[in-house]
């Protein structure tokens, strides 16, 4: 543990300074809470979420190479992203400009032209979960629980993009072509299959995580959730509905886009009158934040749509 | 003449016309029924050429075919077995175009969940290179404006605009472009959630910040819906972004 | 000449080379790490080999017998090589038990090391107990001569086999990239084994393409579907789940020839696993400082030589699955060949 650094560059993304701010606000409360340090990458640019790639190759690029060389001028080689999305477009345009010599030069050549520093080495970019346990793992978690999560029994759910894909993430560098790089895994990744990061840290703080294998990596419809709702609403009923036939109370989460897309969903499917989908949602770094003895307002618990409040106030926790 | 059981010929192949000449010989009446082969008679190789060219799309030629991919895909086990990566690649990469156009119902579908490309023991960035092959269709016009293009398009001409993007405005916007009548105040036509003809699961959504008195939460949307968040250092930025996208024909067709 | 040969590794490929440079009359030294001969077919029990359905003990148990019994071939188990100094005809080695040799030539023969299948997670080995590798399948035939369920002892109805695990695989890395050689085969005979055995459990076979080259087709391809009806489905398998309702496993693939999604029951699934150096040949490749494949880390003939024996180091030669994955007829031979290069090169030094 503690190969990541200890003070890393923040980048929160649209979301997390919007409608998911109760992530970035309990974000800041954990992180300060284990003795760890963000670093607010001022004036930053959208990274083109799921959205941009498919419309423009080298636009992304740029989108993202700019926000690195933000980073690298206040001195940064790591940078940490809470959002699935925010972390997968700064490591794939990591990847494309580590392996791709052409798109390297291309991109330097544009960020000069928009007044933008060129990129002299490519920081590495960590999703919030992964820096967390490795930085400051279940033991410290443990030491600062006041109000252990008692009777919370949790889904965890990781979606998609926090463990896949290996090439972007660095955990196998290596896509094709003889004589190219060699393998390089990333030492601090969670297991790619098995993901079990956010379990560990909620059981620290006295959740119990209920068997949520394999929805707890399966997508809930991420980037179609406003322009394909038929399959959103059929992927988020099998994730909550499994959740909830395993006995979970409340769903974690780690992405403010799949977050809201359950909620969002979730509240849908309800009116719909489709069973067994009740089970609220809360960002994981709000169920730390209550362990940790803050309060309901304190890690904006209200602001989720899908109201876990009671179900924590039943149990004593909030 | 060969007797063909009906159910082997796709309607797409059967023509009937009024009246035929062959040779010069009015051959119209029992003999109007053309059938058009069903051979592969050559392939769009360029197509593929197109797609390799992007540097997202190169790793279409690693494929070989074991469909860990579309076993792996939500979207084909879950939604439409029609929907299959491993297919639309070995396709797009012998450029049987007629075969994917077949299909353009379903070919937008994917939602980049990346289990594909993950666990693809080839190596082929296999998500990636669907979007290179969607991207190709559409410039050639083989397949139209799909709902998830749209929302591509909207979502990065936002970005390019204003450098971030803004949760109400992506949701009202997108809502207002599904046909649903979003009334606007006058002076700044922003969206006034409240009097617009929206779906009741959304009306809900909003209202509860409202009801539960949550008002630094209702605070700072209304701040972001007035005021779009913006990257302050953007203008050159935004000049170069969009000569990009020209290049590249990313910008929206006519606009 | 007086000064010995050393072969390292007593598997098929290093006991064939002891076995030939003994009848020759060549003094040898023989080390083996393990304590015993015979390499992975003995060490780890294997069943019926391919292709001539013979146990380990018939087809090496001659070998080992041959080399035990020559006074010319010593043998030291136990044993590795530490250091190597000199050049050669002349070369120097100190062992892990504290003894120096000068030994003229070098045989290297020490072998491959099965792929750890936990490595591929979405296939959950080592998390439902009914996911087995096909070395545990040698050996619950060998060692306990039935069939069964680890997770409750019971004769499963069905069996699933999965080709390429930890073979023709990028995700790996660029190290396991290459073709495991034997498995098809393999697997072939163990799925007709278990149909011989109990009609009445039905076995499929789950593949990208069926590599049974050369003479194997027949035995190990036709024979498993025309005689003993098994079954194979094209498909590589990306996914093992487990159904609590029914206590079965689930294997997921696209059926390609059907192109629909198929999520079948099955309650064993063996694992066809791939070959990788082993660690005593990535070690002891540094050790004589042996040109090495720098992807997949298995040891690699010179470019200099026609030869596919000789190594980048004068007087050294390699021979069997420290190359790349291979089967025992043939590390047996390239043992002899190795053999022969020695006597060559002997012979050359003899007449200068
Ligand atoms: C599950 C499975 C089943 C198989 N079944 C068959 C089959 O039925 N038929 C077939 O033809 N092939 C089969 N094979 C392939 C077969 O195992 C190999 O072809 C064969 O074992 C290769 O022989 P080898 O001597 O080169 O290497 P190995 O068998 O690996 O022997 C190498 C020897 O060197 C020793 N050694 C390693 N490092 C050192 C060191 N540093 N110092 C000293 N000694 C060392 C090892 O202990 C070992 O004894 C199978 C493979 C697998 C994985
Ligand atoms: S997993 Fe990769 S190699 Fe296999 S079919 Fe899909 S794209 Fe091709
Ligand atoms: S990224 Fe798209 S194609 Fe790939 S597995 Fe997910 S839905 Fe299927
Ligand atoms: S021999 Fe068969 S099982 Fe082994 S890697 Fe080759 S194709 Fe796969």
């Amino acid at each position: 543990m503690g190969i990541i650094g200890k003070r890393v560059a923040y980048y929160p993304g649209c979301s997390l300074e919007g409608a998911s701010r109760a992530y970035d606000v309990s974000t800041r409360i954990v992180v300060k809470e284990l003795g760890l340090e963000l670093d607010y990458l001022e004036d930053y640019n959208c990274c083109g979420a799921m959205e941009s790639k498919n419309v423009t190759f080298m636009g992304t690029m740029l989108l993202n190479a700019r926000n690195m060389s933000l980073a690298l001028k206040r001195g940064h080689k790591v940078i940490v992203a809470p959002c699935n999305g925010c972390s997968f477009s700064l490591q794939r345009a990591e990847y494309f400009l580590e392996t791709d010599r052409k798109v390297f030069e291309k991109v330097n050549e544009l960020l000069k032209e928009g007044d933008v520093d060129p990129l002299d080495e490519i920081p590495h970019t960590y999703h919030l979960l992964e820096w967390l346990y490795n930085e400051a793992g279940p033991q410290k978690v443990k030491e600062r629980t006041v109000r252990p999560l008692k009777g919370l029994k949790v889904a965890n759910y990781y979606g998609c993009l926090y463990t896949r894909p290996h090439f972007y993430s660095r955990t196998y560098a290596h896509a094709g072509g003889n004589g190219e790089e060699r393998p390089r895994k990333r030492e601090t990744a969670d297991d790619d299959e098995h993901p079990f990061y956010m379990n560990e840290l909620l059981e620290a703080a006295g959740a119990e995580s209920v068997y949520f294998e394999p929805m707890h990596t399966q997508c809930c419809g991420g980037p179609h959730s406003l322009s394909d709702e038929d399959v959103s609403k059929k992927f988020v009923m099998m994730i909550l509905q499994t959740a909830k036939r395993n006995g979970a109370n409340i769903i974690a989460t780690e992405c403010p886009l799949c977050h809201a897309s359950l909620e969002m969903y979730r509240y849908r499917l309800m009116l719909e009158g489709i069973e067994d989908v009740d089970v609220p949602a809360a960002y994981f770094t709000q169920l730390l934040g209550l362990a940790f003895g803050y309060s309901v307002d304190d890690v904006k618990l209200k602001d989720n749509l899908s109201d876990p409040i009671p179900v924590l106030r039943r149990l004593g926790i909030a | 003449m060969p007797i063909h059981e009906r159910s082997l010929i796709e309607s797409e192949r059967v023509l009937r016309k009024e009246r035929l000449v062959i040779d010069g010989i009015d051959v119209s009446g029992d003999w109007n029924l053309i059938i058009l082969p069903r051979t592969v008679e050559d392939y769009d190789l360029d197509f593929a050429k197109e797609i390799m060219e992007s540097p997202d799309g190169k790793t279409i030629q690693q494929c070989y075919q074991c469909s860990y991919c579309t076993a792996s895909c939500p979207v084909h086990n879950y939604w439409d077995d029609r929907y299959n990566p491993r297919h639309f690649i070995y396709l797009a990469r012998l450029g049987m175009v007629d075969e994917l156009q077949k299909r353009v119902d379903v070919m937008w579908r994917c939602v980049s969940c990346h289990k594909c490309t993950h666990r693809c023991p080839k190596g082929v960035l296999v998500e990636d290179v669907l979007k290179v092959i969607l991207r190709v269709m559409y410039k050639r016009g083989l397949i139209g404006d799909y709902p998830s293009k749209k929302f591509d398009q909207f979502f990065t001409e936002s970005v390019l605009e204003y450098g971030r993007i803004e949760d109400g405005e992506l949701l009202f916007g997108w809502m207002e472009k599904q046909g649903y009548k979003i009334k606007k105040d006058p002076i700044l036509r922003k969206p006034i959630p409240f009097f617009s003809d929206i779906p009741r699961w959304l009306k809900d959504m909003v209202s509860k910040p409202i009801k539960e008195g949550n008002i630094s939460f209702i605070m700072l949307n209304a701040k972001h819906m007035l005021f779009h968040p913006r990257t302050k250092e953007w203008n050159k930025f935004k000049q170069v972004l969009r000569r990009v996208m020209e290049e590249e024909g990313a910008l929206a067709k006519g606009g | 000449m007086t000064k010995s040969v050393l072969v390292i590794g007593g598997g098929p490929a290093g006991l064939s080379a002891a076995r030939a440079l003994g009848k020759l009359g060549v003094p040898t030294v023989l080390v083996e790490k393990e304590n015993k001969l015979g390499g992975r077919p003995v060490l780890e029990s294997y069943h019926t080999l391919i292709p001539r359905k013979m146990t380990p003990s018939q087809v090496l148990g001659p070998y080992i017998e041959d080399v035990q019994s020559n006074d010319n071939v010593k043998v030291m188990l136990g044993t590795e090589i530490e250091t190597c100094e000199g050049e050669a005809g002349d070369f120097k080695v100190s062992l892990s038990n504290g003894e120096k040799l000068e030994v003229s030539a070098i045989v290297v023969a020490t072998g491959f090391q099965h792929f750890d299948a936990r490595r591929k997670g979405e296939l959950g080995y080592g998390i439902y107990p009914d996911v087995i590798t096909n070395l545990q399948l040698e050996q619950m035939f060998s060692k306990e001569g039935k069939l069964y369920r680890p997770s409750n002892g019971e004769l499963p109805k069905r069996v699933a086999f999965v080709f390429c695990v930890g073979s023709r695989d990028r995700q790996l890395g660029v190290t396991n990239v290459h073709c495991c050689r034997y498995g098809c085969a393999l697997s072939g005979l163990q799925a007709s084994e278990i149909r011989e055995k109990y009609p009445e459990v039905d076995v499929f076979c789950y593949y990208m393409d069926v590599r049974t080259y050369g003479t194997w087709e027949y035995p190990f391809y036709w024979a498993p579907q025309e005689e003993y009806g098994v079954r194979y489905v094209r498909g590589r398998i990306a996914e093992i789940t487990f159904n609590p309702a029914d206590g079965r496993l689930r294997v997921k693939h696209e059926d390609t020839i059907v192109q629909r999604p198929a999520e079948i029951p099955m309650d064993l699934v063996v694992l066809v696993l791939g070959m990788e150096p082993s660690p005593g040949t990535k070690k002891v490749a540094k050790i004589l400082g042996l040109k090495q494949d720098p992807d997949s880390r298995f040891i690699v003939p010179s470019d200099e030589s026609g030869s596919n024996i000789r190594s980048n180091k004068e007087g050294i030669f390699i021979a069997g699955a420290c190359k790349g994955p291979i089967d025992i007829e043939s590390s047996m031979a390239e043992g002899e060949a190795a053999a022969m290069e020695v006597l060559n090169f002997l012979g050359a030094k003899v007449t200068v």
